[in-house]
Parts: C-alpha cells; structure tokens; sequence
C-alpha cells in the first residue's frame, strides 16, 4: 500500500505566476541591460536589446500592477509577513539561520523558528519590492520623460536604475537560487503545476511558526464546522 | 553630405579643419602610427574625422591608394539614439545626429550601438563626443568646416536628395571608366539611408566598413508595450481569479 504523506499549500496560484513572471522579466531585463551597459554585445544588437529590455520592462509592471490590483490579498499578506519580525527573526541572523553550517556540513546549528518566510527571504521581499518600484519609476522616467529632470537626478535616476537591481541580480544569482534549490521541496512548491503544496513536515521543519498556525486554524475549521466565514490564508 | 572618395587626394584638410574649428586636441600618444600616413588612427572622443589610407600595391610597387574621409555618418536609423537614456542625441533641423552636451551623462550607450565606432565617451569632460555636422556653423548658413576646406571638393554638402543623384551619377561615370567596383555606399541598406555618404572604390570591407547595417526599428513599440502588460496583468488576473474559485484544501494526505 502507498505511503500517504501530509502537505501544506503553501504558494497560492497568483503567488506562482508572479514569481514566474517576475523571474521571467527580471532575467530578460538583467541580460539586455547589462547586456548593453557592460558592453556585452554592440551595435544594431544592442538596439534589439534595448528594445527587448524596454519590453520585459512592461511584463514587469503590468505583472506586478496586476498582483496589487487583482491579487491583492496575496499582495497584502505577503508585505505583512514580510515586515513581521519578531525576535526569532533577527536572532535568525546570529548564524544565517545555520545554512553555512548545514552546506559546510559542520554540526547541527542553533534553530531559531521562523514564521512562513525566513529572515534571509523576508530581507530579500523587502529588496526586492524596493527594487521593483525603483526600476518601474526610473525606468519609465528615462523611456517617456527622457531628459526632463535636472542633469544631476538624470545622471542619479540612471546610475540606480543600473546598479540597484546589479546588486539585487548577484544576491538572486548567490544567494536565492542556491538555497531554492537546496530546499528542493520549497522549490517544487513554488513550481509545480497546480497548487503550491510543500510537505508538511518541510513546513514544520523550515517555517514552524506559521505551520502551527495553519494547523490550529484548520483545526478550528475542522471542530466548528465550515460556516465559510474564516478568513483563507494568502 | 557626400563624401567623393575617388576624388580625395588624401591631404587631411579636412582632419585639420575639424580640429581647428571645434578646438579639439591632437591625440596623445599615437606618435608614429606605422599604418601609411594616418595619424590618428581611429575616431575617438577628440577626433571626429579621421583620414584612412589603404594601400593596395603588389611587391613591384604596382598598385594604388584608397583614402576614407571617415567620420560621423549622421545615419537615418541612427543606433546612438535609440539607445540613448536621457534624450540627449537628436535629430536637428538638419537631418544630422548631434549630441546636446548639456543632457548628456556620459552613460557610454551610445558608443556600445554605433555600428561605425564613431561615437565615444571623452573621459575628461564625461559626455559623449563626435561630429556634429558643424551645427554652429549650419545654424549660420555656412558649409561645414570639411566641406569649406577640402580642395578637390571630395567633401560636398548641400541636399541630400541632390547628392544621391549626383552620387550615382558620378558612379555610372566612373564604371563606365572602368572603376568596375564603385559604388556609393549609405544607401537604404546600410542604418536606413546615411545623411554623410560616401562614394567608394572598391567593397566596403576594404575600407574597414560593414557590408551592411540594419538597426532594428523602435516605432510602434508602444502598441507591443501595450498589449505585453494587458497580458501579464491578465494573467495575474485570471491567477486570482481562479485562485478565489479554488477549493483546494489547506492540508491534504496525498501518496508520495
């Protein structure tokens, strides 16, 4: 008889399809941009990618316009958990919440128990929704108002149009995707085709606080009976 | 403007006048360049025309010299300014390219798009840098400073319609010469049509020119931009939408 394992949806659908278009744009808009900026490629090229730069730029907002407008209480739960931090939070910081120890393979670290988000991904949210409204502000100043500004903020807008989102791509690059991949289940979560369920015991393990909070709450559901009033998690 | 190559005696007035009306330094550090009678190489942020000279003689000193006026080719699908994040490269009254110093952040953009490495970033003053058809002296109804200066008026500026027929006029006069390889070069095929064209004696890549230019077009991008964020918002829309249907359970026992 097959094993039956518990899971725990974690990734909502409109989660998944904004990280999906989020990773597809911001991957097109890193290429061309640096592309151009660092001299990767030249000529008529370089005009192709600027011109496809300046399209991953509207899947870009339009997708994130879209998350606040349509999704919106994903998009609010999201920003409450990601500015949550409570004590476990920053005590997560003392040892990165023991990842070089567990990679390094150097003995069982400190857990300090985390809500859905860890510390580390809760200041890359942060970032990263800074970056985006950076890069939509400067970015569409430059295409329909380019040269209005004072020569001083035209130079600021596009040195920080540049080397903001440069510094957000390395730690995507070094950091993010590393660690998607070392906690594969979150990764096939965040993927998958379907509802972004993870197993629970990866949930217990990795985000403990929000998962008995989820189960209390189910539990609840469960006793009184469904009278379809209980708020659903984001 | 049109440049007559089969008519340049490759004396360099034209270098030397660029130089002296737009104040521009000489190169540093070029000294004895060992390519023929160029001295200055290539265009650069402080050199705006440059004088090429190609040698095609056999070892019986048989043969002859090619010479390339070569500087900003003013294009109609001009790379430069399509790239260019601030505004600062426009099209003046002109038809020219000209770079407004003023707006201009020294990005280096421009020079990455430039087919003909014409445009380069002065790494003094931070703005980028090259031939500006003389708009100072346009704006006053005069000739540019090449054009004023050239001898054998290889260097002709007037209407550009005008020119293109002169141009392939003085073409069917030359092959018919027996100057088989003659050609004006900047036509349609190369960046939309160039505004400072050439005529020239031999294939392009003799010169050190690209055979062809094609700079992708950007009009109608906003109708694309449009239609590309109706369907990332739409999708996150029917996400949500679907989502708010959805009556996946929370937890679920489901085999591995």
């Amino acid at each position: 008889m097959a094993e039956t394992r518990r899971w725990i949806l974690k990734h909502r659908l409109p989660s998944q399809i904004m990280h999906f278009l989020l990773l597809l744009s911001w991957f097109t808009l890193a290429v061309t941009g640096f592309g151009v900026k660092f001299g990767w490629v030249s000529g008529p090229t370089a005009v192709s990618f600027i011109k496809w730069h300046v399209y991953a730029g509207a899947l870009l907002t339009f997708a994130s316009l879209g998350y606040v407008l349509f999704a919106w209480r994903s998009f609010t739960a999201l920003v409450r958990e990601l500015f949550t931090w409570d004590r476990d939070t920053w005590l997560w910081w003392t040892n990165l919440g023991g990842y070089p120890q567990k990679i390094l393979r150097l003995g069982k670290p400190k857990e300090y128990p985390q809500t859905k988000y860890n510390a580390g991904q809760k200041f890359l949210g942060i970032v990263v929704l800074l970056a985006i409204l950076v890069v939509i502000v400067t970015g569409w100043q430059m295409y329909f108002f380019p040269g209005a500004l004072p020569h001083v903020w035209n130079k600021i807008f596009f040195d920080v149009h540049v080397w903001f989102p440069l510094f957000v791509t390395l730690f995507v690059l070094l950091v993010h995707i590393p660690l998607a991949l070392y906690n594969f289940d979150d990764f096939k979560g965040m993927f998958r085709f379907g509802a972004g369920y993870v197993p629970l015991e990866f949930a217990e393990e990795h985000s403990p606080k929000w998962a008995k909070q989820v189960l209390a709450r189910e539990e609840a559901l469960r006793t009184r009976g469904t009278d379809g009033k209980v708020a659903r998690e984001a | 403007m049109l440049i007559d190559t089969s008519l340049c005696i490759g004396c360099k007035a034209c270098q030397v006048a660029c130089k002296e009306w737009n104040d521009l330094p000489m190169e540093e550090h070029i000294g004895f360049s060992g390519d023929s009678y160029d001295n200055t190489l290539r265009l650069t942020a402080t050199t705006w025309r440059h004088m090429k000279f190609i040698e095609q003689f056999d070892e019986n000193h048989n043969g002859r010299w090619l010479f390339l006026s070569d500087s900003c080719k003013h294009c109609t699908d001009a790379a430069c300014m399509d790239v260019c994040p601030t505004g600062a490269i426009v099209r003046t009254e002109f038809g020219s390219v000209y770079v407004q110093e003023d707006v201009c952040i020294g990005c280096g953009t421009c020079e990455r798009a430039c087919p003909f490495g014409v445009i380069h970033v002065d790494a003094k003053k931070r703005v980028a840098q090259k031939c500006t058809l003389c708009y100072d002296r346009l704006q006053h109804g005069m000739q540019p400073a090449c054009a004023q200066v050239c001898p054998t008026d290889a260097i002709q500026f007037g209407d550009v319609d005008e020119l293109r027929k002169h141009a392939r006029d003085r073409v069917a006069q030359l092959q018919a010469r027996g100057e088989d390889k003659a050609r004006v070069y900047g036509e349609e095929d190369i960046a939309g049509g160039l505004n400072s064209f050439y005529i020239l004696l031999d294939e392009p890549k003799v010169y050190g020119l690209p055979e062809k230019v094609s700079v992708p077009n950007r009009e109608g991008e906003l109708p694309v931009l449009g239609v590309v964020g109706a369907v990332a918002a739409g999708l996150v829309g029917l996400a949500a939408l679907s989502d708010a249907r959805s009556d996946a359970p929370t937890i679920k026992e489901e085999g591995e």
